[in-house]
């Protein structure tokens, strides 16, 4: 996958300037870089969520108009309110046992029929994950983006949840933003620093 | 005096022991038993301003008002005017709510089309619904008046519920649904819908009340045989006050039993456990 003097500019504000990078097929790469420094905004821009000018290629050669499907876990978990965590999950098309599978591993079993505002920020971040590698794993083509997938998760939970997204996501392409060293290195990932755009 | 005494403390246990077992009464019997005081403590006030009055054709007495009720119940030309002034207003009701929808989807759908459908909407909120009736009475037959008139009270409110709910739609849902390669029936139907339903359930409940009262309005000033409205008119052109007052307990309590059948089709919960 290649990013090609990518630039993006939001409200008149340069916010990633000429990024040029590629990144291997059937991996895991780690965005880092300091907050503001616009890895949020580059994965909304391979979601196709932010116009930017340059050129993205994704994996098989397809372009921007052939954008393959994407597995996303956003920052923030982006739960429908007013689904339990099991009808959010399932409304990716995953099959019942999947889902249970999935939550037991991520310790969220007996939470299945809980509305999100019953769950904590962890629990719903978690939740988040499940929904993007229950999506990966019903599409084997799929990109895999996840932003800072384990902010707000304990140590232990962290941990856990990369050695998920390694076994889970093997043969995808994943890009993830992360400020984590530990997760880069339970990942086994990948890492592309980027810079904060000073231009006006 | 001592048994004066003992008396006095008898009525003050009783009295505590009274007022303990309300407390620990549950809530929703304490509500009832609270609503049945309320119901009883005006009623009351009737009667006493019917006594003081003194005269049935101003003020009739409740016992009067509720034989004359309990007499046109058993008729069968009360339930037959009951229905055909609920079906006439609910039918407006209904089509105000559609009416309210399509305009609210095609203002958010285009700036054109919201500029357009906006000084309908300030026209239709802005004129007495008398002149809504009196015009109608020069466009339509007699019976859909009513039908008319509800609808037109209906329209502005889910109009402008609906466009709200509409804008207020989570953007970062929309862009979940868009990343998930949700199809537009899927986005509509799990992400849109459920965002709108607590603004349009809010006001498919405000506009029930109004729809009915104007629905009954134009009755009166149209008179359709066999309607609620021509029977209120017709008892105040024959200075029949008990069959004034029975109607009018008729209205509210068919509005009442309207409202509480909305209510419950819609669902009293804003979230549900799906």
């Amino acid at each position: 996958m290649k990013f090609n003097n990518l630039n993006i500019t939001l409200g008149g504000v340069a916010i990633i300037d000429s990024f040029t990078a590629e990144i291997p097929n059937g991996g895991i790469t780690a965005l880092t870089g300091a907050s503001g420094s616009g890895k949020t905004t580059l994965l909304r821009a391979v979601c196709g969520l932010c116009p930017f000018t340059g050129e993205i290629i994704y994996p098989g050669g397809k372009k921007q108009s052939r954008r393959p499907l994407v597995a996303c876990a956003f920052q923030e978990p982006r739960l429908l309110p007013w689904y339990t965590v099991r009808k959010n999950l399932s409304l990716v098309n995953a099959a019942e046992k999947d889902i249970g599978d999935l939550l037991s591993r991520l310790g969220l079993y007996d939470d299945a029929d809980k509305l999100p505002e019953e769950l904590s920020g962890g629990m719903r971040t978690r939740v988040s994950l499940a929904r993007a590698l229950l999506y990966a794993a019903g599409n084997t083509d799929a990109l895999v983006i996840l932003d800072e997938p384990t902010t707000g998760l304990d140590a232990s939970a962290a941990e856990k949840a990369c050695v998920l997204i390694r076994e889970l996501c093997g043969g995808h392409t994943v890009i993830t933003a992360t400020h984590s060293e530990r997760d880069i290195s339970i990942l086994g990932a990948g890492r592309i620093e980027i810079k904060p755009c000073v231009k006006p | 005096m001592k048994k004066n005494n003992n008396s006095a403390q008898k009525i003050k246990n009783t009295a505590s022991k009274f007022a303990l077992n309300i407390n620990k009464m549950p809530a929703p019997f304490k509500k009832l038993l609270r609503g049945v005081f309320a119901a009883l403590f005006w009623l009351a006030v009737w009667q006493l301003i019917a006594s003081a009055v003194g005269k049935e054709l101003l003020i009739a007495s409740p016992k009067a008002v509720f034989a004359r009720l309990g007499a046109l119940c058993v008729t069968g030309g009360y339930w037959s005017a009951v229905f055909s002034s609920l079906v006439r207003v609910f039918g407006g009701y209904l089509a105000g709510i559609l009416f309210g929808l399509v305009l609210a989807a095609l203002s958010a759908a285009s700036a054109l089309l919201e500029s357009l459908v906006t000084p309908l909407i300030t026209a239709i909120k802005a004129t007495p619904v008398a002149s809504f009736i009196i015009i109608a009475l020069v466009w339509f037959e007699t019976p859909r008046i009513p039908t008319f008139t509800a609808a037109l009270m209906v329209t502005p409110v889910i109009y402008g519920s609906a466009l709200t709910a509409i804008r207020s739609v989570d953007k970062n849902l929309l862009e979940m649904a868009q990343v998930f390669a949700f199809s537009r029936v899927k986005t509509i139907r799990r992400v849109i819908l459920p965002s709108m339903t607590p603004y349009i359930r809010s006001a498919a409940v405000t506009s029930l009340g109004l729809s009915w009262k104007a629905g009954i309005a134009a009755e009166v000033l149209c008179t359709p045989k066999g309607s609620v409205g021509r029977y209120l008119y017709e008892s105040k052109i024959y200075l029949e006050t008990p069959d004034l007052f029975a109607w009018t307990l008729t209205i509210i309590g068919a509005s009442l039993l309207l409202e509480y059948i909305i209510r419950a089709l819609l669902g009293g919960r804003g979230r549900g456990r799906k």
